[in-house]
């Protein structure tokens, strides 16, 4: 039994990565795929240090003072200005899924490899599937922070 | 195997003997005085207080008369632990929604920009009632000494913005009577657990 266990283990925990169930995933090509789940791994890690205490280990926010990442539209609609937000912060009230919160989020000194890594994971993580961030996208984002 | 049944049996035998005890210690400095029969010991009180609430309302040691309470120490604008100590308050809050015994206060240490009016703003996200839940701002000094001689919590303003404000994640439970029956982690999912039971013993206790 307990020979057994161990390579059925190994086999599952393979077959299970963390981003293998998802769209995106599989639409990756054989090359990016093992890259997309590296940063779902590194991207946790991320969030757990620096968002979770807000965000919540669920996404869900906190009330009506720190807007969900689950589910948000506003995350979905709004890719391209994330980086931007989370490495200086925001200024103004923001509108997430009807709510309008208040602009208290720090900024985050996070390298722009961190920052994929994290937005990668919150993009794909509580049933959201809004895509892969690489390192090129993020570098390319915070040319236009201004804008 | 020997030693599974030992430690079994040390468990049960303090299991039995917090049972027998369902009588919360009385936390800080206990002074003793003569009387006719003997010494009387006397216990640490939260000294008199007086702030504003999110409603503009006065707030007391009389708001409290008669009711037991958990206060904390934090700010609206904090980036780090305050969001998890507002969490685990809301389910001690949820907890008993439906007891009139039991209150809430949430003292800010940035009192120069949590004015009444952010605390309003900050309660209504929340979604708190201000009748059971005071989130109180005032006199900078007060609020202070509040902390650290009535409720011996540690709270410090290094003076660099959001980041430059220290404090301590503790919940502090204090009884009918202002004494300090309990403090516990406020970030710590366990700690507020036991918040939960031990709310529940005082309740007992004060109502016979
Ligand atoms: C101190 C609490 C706090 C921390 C820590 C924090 N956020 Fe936020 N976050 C907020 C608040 C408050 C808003 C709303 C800001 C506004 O309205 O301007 C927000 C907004 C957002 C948004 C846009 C709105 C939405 O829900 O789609 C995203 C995305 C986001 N945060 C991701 C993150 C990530 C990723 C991290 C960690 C790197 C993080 N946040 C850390 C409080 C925080």
């Amino acid at each position: 039994m307990g020979k057994l266990l161990l390579p059925a283990l190994l086999i599952f925990g393979f077959a299970c990565g963390p981003g293998h169930n998802k769209a995106t995933y599989l639409a990756l090509p054989a090359s990016d795929q093992a890259k997309f789940e590296k940063y779902l791994i590194l991207g946790k890690e991320v969030y757990t240090r620096k968002c979770q205490n807000c965000h919540q280990g669920n996404g869900q926010g906190l009330r009506g003072l720190i807007p969900p990442l689950a589910g948000a539209d506003f995350l979905q609609h709004n890719q391209h200005r994330i980086p931007c937000l989370l490495k200086f912060g925001t200024n103004d009230p923001i509108t997430v899924n009807n709510r309008v919160y208040a602009p208290q989020m720090p900024h985050h000194p996070l390298t722009n490899l961190e920052l994929a890594e994290v937005i990668t994971y919150i993009n794909n993580s509580w049933g959201n599937e809004y895509g892969f961030v690489t390192v090129k996208q993020v570098d390319a984002r915070l040319q236009d922070c201004s804008r | 195997m020997k030693y599974f049944w030992l430690s079994l049996l040390t468990a049960v035998a303090f299991a039995g003997c917090q049972n027998k005890a369902e009588r919360l210690p009385f936390l800080g400095r206990h002074d003793y005085i003569e009387t006719e029969n003997g010494t009387d010991t006397v216990y640490h009180t939260i000294k008199p207080f007086a702030f504003v609430d999110q409603d503009s309302t006065p707030v007391t040691n009389q708001t409290f008369a008669g009711k037991i309470y958990v206060a904390d120490f934090f700010f609206t604008s904090c980036p780090t632990i305050c969001p998890v100590m507002k969490t685990q308050m809301l389910r001690v809050y949820e907890a008993y929604a439906d007891s009139s015994e039991v209150l809430f206060l949430s003292h800010t240490i940035d009192p120069e920009y949590d004015d009444v009016a952010r605390l309003h703003d900050y309660a209504a996200r929340l979604g708190v009632n201000s009748q059971k839940w005071h989130f109180v701002t005032g006199d900078k000094e007060k609020i202070y000494a509040m902390a650290q001689t009535s409720y011996y919590v540690g709270v410090r303003d290094a003076g660099t913005g959001p980041e430059g404000f220290q404090h301590s994640g503790a919940f502090i439970l204090i009884d009918d009577k202002g004494r300090i029956r309990g403090l516990y982690n406020g970030t710590e999912q366990t700690s507020v657990d036991k918040l939960i039971v031990d709310i529940k013993i005082l309740l007992n206790e004060i109502n016979g």
